[in-house]
């Protein structure tokens, strides 16, 4: 019985959790400027829920995968990040909507993956680390106003690169029986909590990213 | 594509938005029995320089006649963005001799004003100095009030204040100032890059021949960086003291280019090994530098030994947070990457060639004012300093 109760307890909470990530048009966070471009960029991926789901789903997925391809994501994700907001200053007229939409998809690409333990190579987990530190990177250019675009994107890549560091830092101490299990539990959480954000997405429900 | 991260970040950390220099100015207003006030205002000529324009034939010098030829257009600016009311009405501000002091080397306009305010209530301060242009520019705020000290920070946020009679709460102050520091070092690039250089290679060790070794566990990186951490704070908190008492005078001429000196000696240590083993005892011995150059801060706010001695304690510990948020930003990165020898030999000697370029870059910079990395639009008028 106590687990049927959690059940139903969890069902608002991933529809709290969707809604609170759900995007809205221009409601990005507000840069905080008093404490300067690099730590602006810093906060701004802090503080941004599904770029945090993501980065944990892929690391979650990624420590299912050989060890030695940690430094490889890390590097991509880092890497990426920096080149997603040049994009996304570049090129201002790709939609949030649409950047959102995309990063519910990838979430729930990595926690989909991670849920399942799929074991590939190390192209898709590049690709997936590549593509979705570009969009989350483009996501956050609308918040570079009136800031240091270079500084922003060093404080942001570099925030990317330590969260996937300690997200891939605790799911490899997790690998006993049920630290395996738990891992691919919250890869599950974080595919549903996707799902529901994808599908906000397409509605005009004023949620927040 | 590691070698294509190192040239990236290389590229990002030459651009010019490295060199800011954190803006402060010092307002003292004194509160007389009769309700009176008086005030002294401390502006940095490299602020005023950019706000107004001070330096006529940009020379990179302001000079004194410079000065006085836009005195009034100084003090429009400034008492523009100052306004001071009692019980809904505006007080008149009314400057006097406009002043040139020097805090740590470098020159301040000293804006000498009076007040005529209604006799009674509550008198109520709005800062908005330089904010438009500079969102991390802060107001420091010294009243007199019957002979009470009460401080404040002036922010963007926290623009308005009631200048009250009451003693100020111990607890107010110390938060105020340890929010200060923090945000004063999380602005302060030279001193971040610095601790970046030394936590790059927080989770390696030197090997025979000098190479880099992976340390094994978590919790030896952790007390590595924690002591390093805590010996670079526990020196510029030593070295800040005297140099806000005036005890230690270096002018900041001397102190910004020994600051850069500084960073490219530890990140050539990180290349080819020249210091001690020891990374706290280099965090320690450097730190002292970098202790003089936050002596600027506090001493020109002219507290009483108590409020001094708080908002130095608060102070440091607000730097030592802002020390620790970094190192939670880099050290999961350095131990997960610590493994690979392409980080060994590539990465973490790549990003100290940038910090040591950079730091080269900053050192010529500082030392023959060569204005090469101004954060626009902050730029430092080197003859000003």
């Amino acid at each position: 019985m106590p687990e049927r109760k959690g059940g139903v307890c969890a069902i608002p909470l991933f529809v709290g959790l969707a809604i609170w990530l759900a995007p809205a048009a221009a409601v990005a966070h507000t840069p905080l400027q008093g404490v300067g471009s690099f730590w602006s960029g810093v906060a701004h991926l802090l503080t941004s829920l599904d770029q945090l789901g993501f980065l944990l789903g892929l690391a979650i997925w990624t420590s299912f995968q050989e060890r030695r391809l940690d430094a490889r994501v890390i590097g991509t994700a880092f890497v990426a990040a920096l080149i997603g907001v040049w994009l996304g200053v570049s090129f201002g007229e790709v939609t949030l909507l649409h950047l959102a939409a995309a990063f519910a998809g990838l979430m729930m690409a990595v926690g989909l993956a991670g849920a399942t333990r799929l074991r590939v190579g190390a192209a898709p987990l590049l690709g997936l680390a590549l593509v979705g530190g570009v969009v989350g990177g483009a996501a956050s250019a609308d918040a570079t106003a009136g800031l240091s675009v270079a500084l922003f994107a060093l404080g942001g890549s570099i925030a990317t690169a330590s969260v996937l560091s300690y997200g891939l830092l605790a799911a490899r101490r997790l690998d006993s029986d049920w630290g395996r299990i738990a891992r691919r539990a919250g890869a599950s959480w974080i595919a549903a909590i996707g799902l529901m954000v994808l599908a906000l997405s397409f509605t005009s429900h004023p949620g927040r990213v | 594509m590691l070698r294509c991260i190192v040239l990236t970040v290389a590229l990002i950390m030459a651009s010019p938005g490295w060199a800011h220099l954190a803006s402060d100015s010092y307002l003292q207003i004194e509160i007389g029995d009769d309700g009176t006030a008086r005030g002294q205002w401390d502006i940095a000529l490299r602020d005023l320089d950019v706000a107004v324009g001070l330096d006529a034939n940009e020379d990179g010098t302001i000079t004194w006649g410079e000065l006085r030829a836009k005195a009034r257009e100084i003090e429009a600016y400034a008492f523009g963005r100052l306004a001071l009311s009692r019980r809904g009405s505006a007080c008149a501000l009314k400057a006097t001799n406009l002043l040139v002091d020097h805090h740590a080397g470098y020159a301040y306009a000293v804006l000498p004003f009076t007040t005529q305010c209604p006799a009674n209530g509550r008198l109520t301060l709005r800062y908005g100095l330089l904010f438009d242009l500079d969102p991390s520019h802060r107001g420091l705020l010294t009243v007199v009030n019957g002979g009470q000290f009460s401080t404040g920070v002036l922010t963007p946020d926290h623009a308005e204040m009631t200048l009250e009679r009451s003693p100020e709460q111990l607890g107010d102050q110390v938060a105020r100032f340890l929010a200060f520091g923090f945000e004063h070092i999380l602005l302060g690039y030279d001193h971040l890059l610095f601790i970046a250089v030394l936590l790059v290679t927080a989770a390696l060790r030197r090997a025979g021949g000098g190479r880099w070794m992976a340390i094994d566990g978590l919790g030896r990186v952790l007390i590595e960086t924690i002591k390093t951490l805590t010996a670079f704070t526990l020196a510029h908190a030593l070295v800040l003291t005297p140099a806000v008492l005036g005890v230690v005078n270096v002018p900041a001429r001397l102190v910004e280019p020994a600051v850069a000196l500084t960073i490219m000696l530890a990140a050539f240590d990180n290349i080819h090994p020249i210091l001690p083993r020891l990374r706290w005892q280099v965090a320690f011995l450097f730190g002292l530098i970098h202790g003089l150059s936050f002596a600027s801060v506090l001493g020109p706010m002219r507290l009483p030994p108590l409020g001094f001695a708080l908002a130095l304690g608060s102070f440091n510990v607000g730097i030592e947070a802002g020390q620790v948020a970094l190192a939670l930003l880099l050290v999961p990165i350095a131990f997960a990457l610590r493994q690979e020898s392409i980080y060994r030999r590539l990465v973490a000697p790549g990003l100290s060639i940038s910090a040591l370029l950079l730091a080269g870059v900053w050192f010529l910079d500082r030392v023959f004012a060569l204005n090469l990395l101004s954060l626009q639009p902050f730029a430092m008028a080197g003859g000003a300093r």
